[in-house]
């Protein structure tokens, strides 16, 4: 009887065997190995992508333009000073042959007067940096591509 | 070709081998396609899942248990994969009317199809399992063709053990019912 059964099942899978005509493409596992490849190529890659919206932006804009309002506007003339240089003397009796490179390099800078401009300026481009920053840091999605 | 085991590449594979994989392609892409086709019976739909199966499996190979089949682990990817295609939750298992499927005799039928060439034969047995619902050609296919176990076949279509049983007893008689039938009509027909 279970013989008979199991003659009965070669049949059947003789049968099925002969009829299975699904076969995939011929370049089907090519296709597939580029995949691959891409996908490998592709996975080291960080993208970051803004997702920061635009009032974001116009937040930026307004923040500078009143930075610069207020920046212009104010009287700065109390900041009109000189840098005053350095007492070199205290340093170069600790290393001595140093007192000439600092000598010379200060003496590129003995001219320079800073204004209240190029205060106005640095405080701008401070203030620019760090918002930008701030942005950066708290709407900005860091995302992988696979 | 001759292919060394399976868990062979995919050790390859996970020593950073990718060329290895082709190894696994080559080896199931036939078996992964039709499981594919059998669910959404479309070629271009059972190809792309295929490939995307495919895909799937290697990226996740990590995660592939060693004690498992590659295989069995590999077709449960390319039957989850189709199922989600067809937006199924999963695949309805018909049951059989048992007045229908005791209505035949299989030495008749073991007698009209060896009388036939084999061009003939396979238009039968194509009529018959095109007749069978999506699922039974299935499971029909992962044992005969596939020759997977009771148990493997439990691990890709998720039914219990004894499930699988009653259903692949099931399928075989309606199997014969069908080839009794597609003899009967092209019987009609001459």
């Amino acid at each position: 009887m279970e013989k008979d059964i199991n003659n009965r099942d070669n049949f059947l899978k003789d049968l099925i065997r002969k009829s299975t005509n699904e076969k995939p493409s011929i370049d089907f596992t090519e296709k597939i190995m580029q995949k691959i490849e891409t996908s490998i190529e592709t996975e080291n890659i960080e993208i970051y992508e803004k997702s920061y919206q635009k009032w974001w932006w116009l937040l930026v804009i307004i923040s500078t333009v009143t930075l610069f309002s207020f920046l212009i506007i104010f009287d700065w003339s109390f900041l009109n000073f000189q840098i005053e240089r350095p007492n070199l003397e205290q340093i170069t009796t600790i290393i001595p042959g140093i007192q000439k490179f600092f000598q010379s390099i200060m003496g590129l800078f003995s001219n320079i007067e800073l204004s209240s401009i190029s205060i106005i300026i640095l405080g701008t481009i401070i203030m620019l940096f760090f918002i930008d920053k701030f942005i950066k840091r708290y709407s900005v999605d860091k995302r992988f591509v696979f | 070709m001759r292919y060394k085991k399976d868990i062979y590449y995919v050790e390859k594979v996970l020593q950073g081998d990718t060329s290895a994989f082709a190894y696994l392609v080559n080896k199931h892409k036939e078996m992964a396609f039709i499981i594919a086709n059998k669910i959404v019976r479309n070629r271009e739909d059972a190809e792309e899942i295929a490939q995307d199966s495919f895909l799937k499996a290697y990226q996740a190979i990590e995660k592939f248990k060693k004690e498992a089949k590659f295989s069995t682990w590999l077709y449960r990817i390319v039957y989850n994969t189709a199922i989600s295609k067809t937006r199924k939750k999963k695949l309805e298992f018909s049951a059989i009317e048992d007045q229908i499927i005791n209505n035949y005799s299989i030495d008749e039928i073991v007698e009209n199809v060896n009388g036939l060439s084999d061009k003939e034969q396979r238009m039968h047995i194509d009529n018959a399992i095109e007749k069978l619902p999506e699922e039974d050609g299935l499971l029909i296919n992962l044992f005969y063709l596939n020759e997977s176990s009771i148990d493997e076949i439990s691990q890709v279509t998720g039914l219990t053990n004894s499930n699988v049983k009653v259903k692949l007893h099931r399928i075989r008689k309606k199997l014969y019912v069908e080839l009794q039938n597609s003899f009967k009509t092209e019987l009609n027909v001459v």
